[in-house]
């Protein structure tokens, strides 16, 4: 379980959906739903600057990658 | 072969199905570059339609607006309240991550146009005039304010499209 709200407010403020390294999937908002099973290519990660790991004080990337926050 | 009343009701099923396959192959190849060959499903996709709606009307299927709303409420309400619910327990159960977020978004929407149609079946022609818009990523479906990005898939919000 994530210590991230998966919320229709966390989603809308994700930044996922911008990023260069998601793939082409419906799945998203990994930091809270879990890692991506779709062969992720690092190519950046918009994480860091995400309101959504800035309110929970997270420090990762590549959740997409590493699984949801924990 | 069944009764004419279920060959429409078959037919009316394969066509539907028909004409979204043909849109999506249409997408596919437009995103391979072909837009000739995207022309052409789209053509056929067309087709279908008018196919489609002369089964459905051909049935009775389609009634008053009063009517079709009223259908259409008890519609979606089954998909969001009972269906997909147990799509997604299953997808879970088998850890099918895609299919499971295929079948979070349609269900996200569909509460969405239940509400929307409950609205309009009370309203009728004293509905006031909204813009409603699409998630062309997820089929998330938005009135008058569309977020900066989907709330469903996080799609940024040029995907999210106004529909006349």
């Amino acid at each position: 379980m994530s210590m991230v709200l998966d919320t229709p407010e966390n989603a809308g403020r994700c930044l996922c959906g911008d990023c260069p390294s998601k793939p082409d999937e419906l799945k998203s908002f990994y930091c809270a739903r879990g890692a991506s099973s779709a062969g992720v290519q690092r190519r950046g990660c918009l994480c860091a600057d995400c309101p959504v790991t800035i309110d929970y004080d997270l420090t990762g990337e590549y959740y997409c990658i590493e699984g949801a926050a924990s | 072969m069944g009764n004419s009343i279920g060959n429409l009701k078959d037919a009316f099923a394969g066509e539907s199905q028909a004409n979204r396959r043909y849109l999506a192959y249409a997408r596919k190849a437009d995103e391979e570059g072909y837009p000739q060959v995207a022309k052409r499903f789209r053509v056929a996709a067309e087709s279908e339609t008018v196919h489609a709606i002369n089964h459905l009307k051909t049935m009775g299927g389609v009634k008053s607006t009063a009517e079709n709303l009223e259908g259409s409420i008890g519609g979606e309400n089954y998909e969001h309240a009972t269906m997909y619910p147990e799509f997604i327990a299953q997808a879970e159960k088998e850890g099918d991550d895609d299919a499971r977020f295929s079948f979070h978004a349609a269900n996200e929407a569909e509460k969405f146009h239940e509400k929307m149609f409950a609205e309009a079946l009370g309203a009728m022609g004293d509905l006031s005039e909204s813009r409603f818009y699409v998630c062309q990523v997820c089929g998330m479906t938005y009135e008058n304010d569309v977020p900066d990005h989907c709330v469903v898939c996080t799609s940024p919000k040029e995907k999210i499209l106004e529909i006349a």
